[in-house]
């Protein structure tokens, strides 16, 4: 009895610890792969595997995880890992050197940088935008919000969807008589430095209750409504509570069929996201560097006030010369290939001059001497 | 005991078949005789034995040091430039590397003392239902059951409480509590969902099976001659409870509550996707709020490197000497009882709680019809005390005495039995408010996961969500990989160590002991933010070897107390028996001790393994990819907003749940096949 017990104890370890080298022989056709791959060296292929691992941005996770999948099955020996815990993630990751590549929407600042290992390369992958998505039982779209209506959502001025002042700004009279609960990221954000540096643009009062003009990726009231983690912990918050309005990325907001708000644009109109309006707003882009980077409310009448490009970080000078290359393959297909799978997801394809930007930087990675990359 | 080098081993044979019977005596001491007296080599092969069994309390000694310094370096900024203010501080600025730790520290504790405030009463009511109220062969199911509930890993009850509860408490539980006069003060402000009432309900939920199994343990272990004679003193069952057994237990409910105390404190996947993450002070109990635990898990990957790191390592110092202080608290507590439980053995307890009874006006008429005076009463059934009754704790019994020529023994019996059935019901209505939310978490799961759950699921890689064809696989050989190296890494240790500690009494063993039982309250996440710094930040990789080590770490613990206690259960005579034929401690070792204590040491790896598998906290800083287990993937899965997705998270979850309860089972068949030998 108790050897078939202990017997049958093994039976069960043996496929768990086991399960490992049996996993290991398996096909690999995940865009995630595990990392104990030392145990399973006796066979060696001539052009050996690479494993890219990247953390950053929660809001181009769909179009990474997406591209890097397409990627992978064209490439089976690159297998790349995607950590989406947020733009300061990518940034303090590329910093402490614990990644491949890092990816932030807002790119590297001055001081940013001096805070790296060396150069930071900053290349811009993708066109978003973010939604504001709302939850009101009855009222499927349509409802349209300036800056100052925005602004007086989130710094609690009003708290009800039958608030009169919401009426007429919105131009929907039959808002039900429902408390609105404005959801925030709790963590810091793209997203949420794109619809700060747009109420500071527009809304005087706004920038009276925080008290700067610097719009900053921690959202700066934290008090009203609730804080959820990431693009996903907000968009669930939305979809389960009555009453909820939120910033989420646009690709999320499509994925899980919300209703967005039009915002209103430089040009005095009420525009929806879509991809045409992100597309817009990516044209007036002309002169984009990492230090000239925001496209928030730029004038034109078919943009979308709320866009953004998000950025891959990369060491200028890689430690591993096949890594190097490896990076600079996935990422010039990410920029130019990749780029048609963005419309499906939610996103813009990148703009003819930002793609031979991001193409000339990919050009600059250097080998750990400070050679160029044969 | 004296090694002795066999001289005459030659002679014997050195086969021994493989044994499937019990340990009978005879069969036992032949087969250790010719096993034994082996030769010479087998000697020399066993010097090595020492030098392992102090390699293996070495590391573990080490582990535990190592933890201690790199949490104090890694914190060592954070408290050189903001002093020790930073404990009490409500500065909330991630960009300035200041994370509110005093904000977060009362978050910490309102939201565990709600919690414990939950928990307490309905564990207490549960255990009391199973010690003494339900029929035994009940009992003991329904206790098994509990155990097994808590096995339930943490990660699972928190994505049910962020997709399920969470929209019940906003639409419902909290206007509810808003509406309660009195209490609804404590419940102001807007109805959000994520709070810190939902996170204690959650960490009530979590901690309760422990709270009911361990007060149960401290219950049962009141002797029953000291129920009998407090029934023989005509208590009613009731009476039993409150009077006799209930006194005596008390420590050991205490012990309990403090280790689900630190449990609660240490908790922070679960508590960070329902608590609301806003580092305020907490100005109702239906806000959002923000823990130790939880802002740790928040904040830790994304804070500046340098002093925003150092910051949240502060936070964990913070956490660590919190849950530190209580389980030393925790353990302080069990041995005062165990100390107090030894005396009472010369001092008989059924008598001055028998005493207690009388004064309570309960002792008149056992029968009813037989009016027997409360003096003559108590005289018949004291004998049956465990021990010599002495005369001095019958004086309380008198006062009871008077009350009763006032009220008729009937009167009183009917009153008592009446308070006692009221008490009883509300003893189960707890026993089944403390197991029914987790068995409808688990019936929940089911439901969910069914119609996601496929052998395609199990067998295909993770794709993007909305790529079809997608699986878990990844995530089940990730974890079985994790978890499996941590196992080769840390049982090897533990058993070492285990060794030790049986081989060796002194100073050492019982810091080894002490430190044991520290490191097994400290938080995962602590474990996490360490296996980060000696791992990660200097390979500069997320590694799958950091996580193994972070959880070989939470298992070392585990393991060394459980294989120790295995091999104290191996009978003395049998080794002795060995070593008077000669043999050298080493054979006697792994002949007799090992081979009879390896159902105890299977039994106790595999519980320690069912832990492990259901942790989230370690593997969030060190895994590279949230694909790469399947605690992880729940996580992020359980968070996006697509059903399809969250359907993936809930097949997951009833993945993950199969493997820890078959774990838990499987430990618990071979402890009882172990049982069953013995006797």
């Amino acid at each position: 009895m108790l050897r078939r017990a202990t017997a049958a104890a093994l039976v069960v370890l043996v496929p768990l610890s086991g399960g490992a080298f049996a996993s290991a022989q398996a096909p690999r056709t995940a865009a995630a792969q595990h990392q104990f791959k030392a145990s399973k060296k006796s066979k060696p292929k001539p052009a050996a595997a690479i494993t890219l691992d990247g953390a950053g941005a929660n809001s181009i996770d769909p179009f990474f995880e997406s591209v890097f999948y397409t990627y992978h099955q064209a490439n089976p020996k690159v297998t790349i890992n995607y950590d989406p815990a947020g733009s300061s993630v990518g940034v303090t990751d590329i910093q402490e050197n614990t990644v491949d590549f890092g990816d932030s929407e807002i790119p590297m600042a001055a001081k940013d940088l001096a805070k790296a290992k060396g150069t930071v390369l900053q290349v811009p992958v993708d066109l978003g935008g973010v939604a504001i998505s709302y939850n009101i039982p009855g009222v499927p779209s349509g409802l349209k919000l300036d800056g100052p209506t925005l602004a007086a959502i989130y710094d609690g001025s009003i708290t009800n969807w039958d608030d009169p002042a919401l009426a007429t700004e919105t131009g929907d009279a039959k808002l039900p008589n429902l408390k609105i609960v404005p959801v925030h990221r709790a963590d810091t954000s793209g997203p949420g430095w794109d619809l700060d540096d747009y109420l500071i643009e527009t809304a005087p009062k706004w920038v009276a209750s925080i008290a700067t003009t610097k719009p900053s990726k921690a959202w700066p009231i934290t008090f009203i409504g609730v804080g959820e983690q990431l693009n996903s912990g907000v968009a669930t918050y939305i979809s389960q509570t009555p009453g909820a309005i939120g910033y989420v990325e646009y690709g999320y907001a499509l994925k899980a069929n919300f209703t967005n708000a039009a915002v209103l644009n430089n040009e005095g109109i009420y525009q929806a996201p879509s991809q045409a309006t992100i597309a817009q707003a990516g044209k007036t882009a002309t002169k984009l560097s990492a230090t000239n980077f925001s496209i928030i409310n730029q004038p034109g009448y078919g943009v979308y006030p709320l866009a953004n490009f998000s950025w891959t970080l990369l060491y200028q000078r890689q430690a591993s010369t096949a890594k190097g290359e490896a990076l600079q393959a996935l990422f010039n297909y990410v920029v130019t290939t990749g780029q048609s799978e963005a419309a499906e997801l939610g996103y813009a394809p990148l703009p003819a001059n930002v793609v031979a930007l991001a193409r000339s930087a990919l050009k600059q990675l250097e080998t750990s001497k400070g050679a160029p990359l044969p | 005991m004296v090694e002795i080098p066999p001289t005459t081993g030659e002679k014997f044979s050195t086969h021994v078949p493989p044994r499937d019977g019990p340990f009978s005596a005879s069969e036992q001491n032949a087969a250790v005789t010719r096993t034994l007296l082996s030769n010479r080599q087998a000697w020399r092969a066993g010097r090595g034995y020492g030098p392992a069994r102090w390699l293996g309390a070495g590391v573990f000694a080490a582990v535990v040091v190592a933890i201690v310094v790199s949490i104090a370096t890694g914190s060592a900024q954070a408290f050189a430039h903001y002093g020790p203010g930073f404990v009490w501080s409500s500065t909330y600025s991630p960009t300035a590397g200041q994370y509110a730790a005093g904000i977060l520290v009362v978050g910490t504790v309102v939201t565990t003392g709600v919690a414990i405030i939950i928990a307490a009463p309905i564990g207490l009511g549960a255990a009391v239902a199973l010690s003494e109220l339900v029929p035994p062969r009940i009992a003991g199911v329904a206790s098994t059951l509990v155990e097994l509930l808590a096995a339930v890993p943490s990660i699972v009850v928190g994505l049910w409480a962020l997709l399920v509860l969470s929209p019940l408490f906003a639409r419902d539980v909290e206007p509810f509590l808003h509406s309660v006069p009195v209490l609804g003060l404590l419940f102001g402000g807007e109805d959000l969902g994520p709070s810190i009432i939902l996170a204690a309900v959650v960490l009530a939920v979590m901690t309760l099976p422990t709270l009911v199994s361990l007060s149960r343990t401290a219950l049962r272990a009141v002797p029953v001659a000291d129920r009998e004679a407090a029934m023989a003193l005509g208590a009613t069952r009731w009476q039993v409870v409150r009077k006799v057994v209930w006194p005596a237990a008390r420590p050991g409910v205490a012990a309990a509550t403090t280790l689900a105390v630190g449990r609660a404190l240490g908790e922070a996947i679960a508590v960070a996707m329902v608590i609301g993450n806003s580092p305020s002070w907490p100005h109702s109990l239906a806000a959002p709020g923000a823990t130790l635990g939880s802002s740790i898990v928040n904040q830790f990957s994304e804070a500046q490197p340098g002093l925003g790191t150092s910051s949240i390592i502060a936070l964990g110092a913070v956490l660590f000497v919190l849950t530190v202080a209580v389980n030393i608290g925790g353990q302080a507590l069990r041995r005062a009882g165990r100390t107090s439980s030894k005396s009472t053995f010369n001092v008989p307890p059924a008598v001055p709680v028998a005493g207690a009874v009388l004064a309570a006006g309960a002792v008149p008429g056992t029968a009813g019809s037989e009016e027997i005076p409360a003096g003559s009463a108590l005289a018949a059934p004291g004998p049956l005390g465990p021990g010599p009754l002495g005369p001095g704790p019958l004086g309380p019994g008198h006062d009871g005495t008077a009350e009763d020529h006032f009220t008729s023994p009937e009167h009183t019996l009917t009153r008592r039995r009446r308070w006692g059935r009221s008490a009883q019901s509300l003893c189960l209505v707890a026993l089944v408010l403390a197991a029914s939310p987790l068995i409808a978490l688990i019936i929940y799961t089911v439901a969910r996961a069914a119609p996601a759950l496929s052998f395609g699921l199990l067998v295909h890689p993770v794709t993007p969500p909305f790529v079809p064809g997608g699986g878990i696989s990844t995530a089940i050989a990730g974890s079985a990989k994790t978890v499996g190296l941590a196992l080769v890494m840390a049982a090897p240790v533990g058993l070492l160590c285990a060794l030790y500690l049986y081989e060796k009494a002194g100073r050492i063993s019982g810091t080894l002991r002490f430190s044991a039982d520290v490191l097994s309250g400290v938080p995962s996440i602590v474990i996490g933010i360490f296996a980060y710094e000696v791992v990660v930040r200097p390979i500069h990789h997320a590694s799958g070897l950091a996580a193994s080590i972070a959880l070989a770490i939470l298992m070392l613990p585990i393991m060394v107390r459980a294989d120790e206690e295995a091999i104290r259960s191996v009978p003395v005579d049998l080794q002795e028996a060995g070593a008077a034929l000669g043999a050298p401690r080493w054979r006697v070792v792994r002949r007799v001790v090992l081979r009879g204590s390896l159902p105890g040491l299977v039994a106790g790896n595999l519980l320690a393994l069912a832990r492990s598998i259901g942790e989230t906290a370690p593997l969030l800083f060190t895994l590279a990819s949230p694909t790469f287990a399947m605690t992880l993937l729940i996580y992020t899965d359980g968070e996006q907003p697509y059903s399809s997705v969250q359907g993936v998270a809930w097949a997951t979850a009833l993945v993950l749940l199969a493997a820890v309860l078959a774990l838990s089972v499987l430990a618990r068949v071979i402890a009882w096949s172990l049982t069953r030998r013995a006797r």
